[in-house]
Parts: C-alpha cells; sequence; structure tokens
C-alpha cells in the first residue's frame, strides 16, 4: 500500500480528495490511495473533513432560477438581434425601407429646387430694353427674332465703327442685333448722343445729329424714306410719330424695302429735340409735312 | 433532413449541417436545446440575472456569427461553452476593475451581508443558503470560479474543462479543489454558517 501511494504525490493525492469524496475517481488505484491516506493521516483526514462540509453545504443549496416563462422568451428575443427586419410586419419593413431611402431623396430634391430656383431667378433678372423700345424679360427675346429682321434695314452700315463690321451682311447684323441682352434705355440714349458703339455686338441705331434739313430744303414731294427719314426726325411732330411702341409701326419704303421703323422710337430725348425744331418751322411748313406724313399712312 | 422532421433532441451535427444549409429553424432548435444550460453557468458566473439575460444573448448571437466556421473538431456542446464562459469570465474582469476604481477591496468585508441575516427560520435557512451561495461564489476569482461550477454543477470532466478553457488537465484539478478549499474558509468565518450546516 504504501508502494502505491508513492506512485502518487501528497499533493495529487489531496486534490482528488473532492473526487472521492462524491465518487468520481475512475482510477481505482488512485482512490484507494486516497482512502488510505485519510485513515493514516491526520492532516490529511482534516482537509478530507473541510471538503466534505462545504460540499454538503452545497448539495443541500438551489440557485435561484430566472422568472417565469424566461426561456419561452429568450429565442425570440435572440431573433430579434439577429435578425430585426424579420421580427416586424411587411408593412413597417416597407415603411422602414421606404425611411431609409428618404434620408437620401430629401436633400437630394432640396438641392435640386434650390438649383431650379436660382437658375430660375437669373432668367427673370433685369428686363431687356428691344429695339423696338418695349422691355421684355431675357426669355421673351427668343420670340423677337421675326422683328429684328426688319430692324436691321435701319442700320446703316457706315455707322458701324470696326471694318469687320462694315462687311457685314444684313442676316449678320440681325443676328448680332439678338444677341443684345441687357441694352438699357439711357445707355442706349447717351450711346446715341456721343455718337459711339460700345462693342460690335452692340448696333446702334445711328441717327444722325446734323441740323435737320428742313431749313433748307421742303420736303414736298418727298415719300418719307430711309434716306430722308432723319430730316423728318427734327420736326416735334414726328417726336409723337415717332415714339411708337411695337403696335404701330411706321411703314417706311427705301432702297432697302423698309417696312418698320421701331429703332426710331427708342431714344425718347430726341424726341424734344424734334418737337423744338418743328416748331421752328414755318406754319406751311409744318402743315406740308403733316400732310406727307398723312398720305403715307403714318 | 427536412426542417420539419428536425428537433430539438436532434443530433447537435444534423441541427449544425441544417444551420449551413440555410435553416433558421435549426439555429432555433439549438437555441432551445441549450438556453438554459448556458443561462445557468452564466448565471452561476455572474450570479445576477440582468447580467446573465445579456450575456446568454450574446452567446447565441456569437455562435449565430461563428457556426458556419465551426468544423466540428471539438464537440459541439464544447464550443458552446467556451463562448459563455469566455463571455462570462469577461463581464467579471470588466466588472472587477469598474469596483476597485470605485471603492477598495478588503477581505474582511467579504461576508459583511451575512450579519443582516438574522431569520433563522425554515424557510430562512433556504433564502440564507441562497444567499450564502452567492456569496460564496463571489469570492473566487474568475477561473477557479468557471471549473467549480463547470465541475461541480455541470459535471464536466477534467479534460472537458481543460479543452474549454484550454488549460491543463491538472491544473483544472488543482483550480477545483482550491476553490473548494476558498469558499470553506469562507464559510467558517461565519456562525451562521455552522448552523446551517447543523441542520442540514
Amino acid at each position: 500500500m504504501e508502494n502505491l501511494s508513492k506512485d502518487y504525490s501528497r499533493e495529487e493525492l489531496m486534490q482528488s480528495i473532492p473526487d472521492f469524496i462524491n465518487d468520481k475517481i475512475s482510477d481505482s488505484e488512485l482512490s484507494n490511495a486516497v482512502g488510505k491516506l485519510i485513515e493514516t493521516d491526520s492532516q490529511f483526514k482534516n482537509e478530507y473533513e473541510e471538503v466534505s462540509k462545504t460540499l454538503s453545504f452545497f448539495e443541500k443549496s438551489e440557485f435561484p432560477e430566472p422568472p417565469d416563462n424566461y426561456f419561452n422568451n429568450l429565442p425570440v428575443r435572440i431573433n430579434e438581434r439577429i435578425n430585426p427586419a424579420s421580427s416586424v410586419s411587411e408593412n413597417s419593413v416597407m415603411f422602414q425601407n421606404f425611411s431609409k431611402a428618404w434620408k437620401y431623396i430629401v436633400p437630394a430634391l432640396t438641392v435640386i429646387l434650390i438649383a431650379l430656383f436660382f437658375i430660375l431667378r437669373q432668367e427673370n433678372s433685369d428686363p431687356v430694353l428691344t429695339n423696338s423700345g418695349n422691355m421684355q424679360s431675357p426669355l421673351q427675346q427668343t420670340g423677337n427674332s421675326d422683328k429684328t429682321g426688319g430692324e436691321k434695314q435701319f442700320v446703316k452700315k457706315e455707322n458701324l465703327n470696326t471694318d469687320q463690321d462694315k462687311n457685314l451682311t444684313d442676316s449678320e447684323i440681325s443676328t448680332q442685333k439678338s444677341n443684345v441682352m441687357t441694352i438699357k434705355k439711357k445707355t442706349n440714349i447717351s450711346n446715341y448722343r456721343n455718337n459711339e458703339i460700345n462693342s460690335p455686338d452692340q448696333i446702334r441705331i445711328d441717327f444722325t445729329t446734323e441740323k435737320p434739313v428742313m431749313e433748307n430744303k421742303k420736303v414736298s414731294d418727298n415719300k418719307l424714306t430711309y434716306e430722308n427719314i432723319d430730316s423728318y426726325k427734327s420736326y416735334p411732330d414726328f417726336a409723337d410719330i415717332f415714339d411708337l411702341d411695337e403696335s404701330n409701326e411706321i411703314e417706311v419704303t427705301g432702297e432697302t424695302g423698309i417696312e418698320e421703323s421701331d429703332l426710331l422710337n427708342s431714344i425718347e430725348s430726341d424726341d424734344v429735340n424734334l418737337q423744338n425744331e418743328f416748331r421752328d418751322l414755318s406754319p406751311a411748313d409744318q402743315q406740308e409735312i403733316l400732310n406727307i406724313l398723312k398720305e403715307t399712312k403714318i | 433532413m427536412t426542417d420539419f422532421e428536425l428537433n430539438i433532441n436532434s443530433d447537435d451535427e444534423l441541427l449544425i449541417a441544417a444551420f449551413k444549409a440555410g435553416s433558421q429553424n435549426a439555429f432555433n432548435l439549438i437555441v432551445r436545446k441549450y438556453q438554459k444550460r448556458i443561462y445557468m453557468l452564466i448565471r452561476k458566473m455572474v450570479i445576477d440575472h440582468d447580467d446573465a439575460d445579456d450575456i446568454t444573448q450574446e452567446v447565441f448571437i456569437k455562435l449565430y456569427s461563428s457556426l458556419n466556421s465551426f468544423r466540428g473538431d471539438s464537440k459541439f456542446f464544447t464550443y458552446l461553452y467556451k463562448i459563455a464562459v469566455n463571455y462570462s469570465i469577461n463581464h467579471l474582469n470588466r466588472k472587477n476593475k469598474l469596483a476597485k476604481r470605485n471603492s477598495e477591496f478588503d477581505e474582511t468585508n467579504e461576508f459583511h451581508s451575512f450579519d443582516s441575516i438574522n431569520d433563522f427560520s425554515e424557510n430562512a435557512d433556504e433564502k440564507n443558503r441562497s444567499e450564502i451561495l452567492k456569496e460564496a461564489i463571489e469570492t473566487l476569482p474568475e477561473q477557479q470560479r468557471a471549473v467549480f461550477i463547470m465541475r461541480y454543477y455541470d459535471n464536466l470532466s477534467y479534460e472537458e474543462i481543460s479543452k474549454i478553457l484550454e488549460k491543463s488537465v491538472g491544473g483544472m484539478k488543482a483550480n477545483y479543489f482550491h476553490a473548494l478549499k476558498k469558499i470553506g474558509t469562507c464559510l467558517k468565518k461565519n456562525k451562521l454558517f455552522e448552523n446551517v450546516l447543523h441542520k442540514i
């Protein structure tokens, strides 16, 4: 027996006491060695008794159970945490998907709306003075191309500044005139007074600033043509006639086949000069001019 | 094996194979099969029910995410136990660190709670034993606690415990013995323990 116990260390035998008490030692030799040592060794025996008491205390003590139905609900709660989407109804899934998409839709729509707002605002800003003397928004400019076709014929090529401009055809002039987006009335008037052109694009209607020839000539049989129209502008009455809006067009014939005179109406200050000069004429001359104008169906 | 042929008593290999094939029902059956044992293990480790509930859920969630990579080198229950014990030990470590930061640890004050127990009726004995039991286990370090619970309550062999904790068999045996010794030493400090013990 003592030889058998030498196969095992004292520490190993002591550590086997709990299993010996619960009869869990599978090795019979080890079990016998522990039994022997308990009988022969008092210190070993005390250890055996202490462990027995402790294990006895635990045998009679139960660990508290969880609340009722805990294990019925546990798998459900675990599944909810694993697959949150599968635990809700279809409607709420759709709602969740929609709400997720909404996070991206709202900012995108906001950006689009702001961009549209600024674009429309720019397009609706600063109205443009058309060559017919009317204030139009830039958006309406595109609808006036027909009218600019008639206006081109009033432009005297010799009044253009650059050589390039002098070689322009009537259609090119019309095109350039349609490119004028922001010609203001006063600017145009000041340009007229200063007899200058701001840019090649900006075809300025250059009316002569010379004294009307009516002082030396009679306007008798002459019809109102393109060549002599300037001379009539000095007459005060003409101011009203020239000051026409789009609805009242001056039909003028001439080499270039002029049918409209909307351009003449764009300059208000000239009206005053014309009025003054017309008043300076003799009554007979004034009446002759009026008759001519009536004949030409102005 | 189709879903409807699986049940809570099906072999672990079948349930795992079904889960890997995409069966959610197989996982539910695994949960129902082991939820009580895992919960009780964790409850004995951490004592508090709410903590045990959280950790139990986390263990099964971890199982759900890792089960596809389970190769079957060890028993499934050993694999599951390992997750539960590790999560419990981690929780205890975090709790101890927090407790040390908040207050000083004093061994002589471990059983102050026993002084408040004055009811010695039969029902009180059970209640007292339960309280003493909790207090006694709480005195153990994390690893000794795990070994004691797995050996005493779950009746696992030292070999299985060593695989779970990745320690030697001899070390597990020593842990178990020293855990019992420590619990006994703490219990002897209180006379109530003697009274309760005599009534046993």
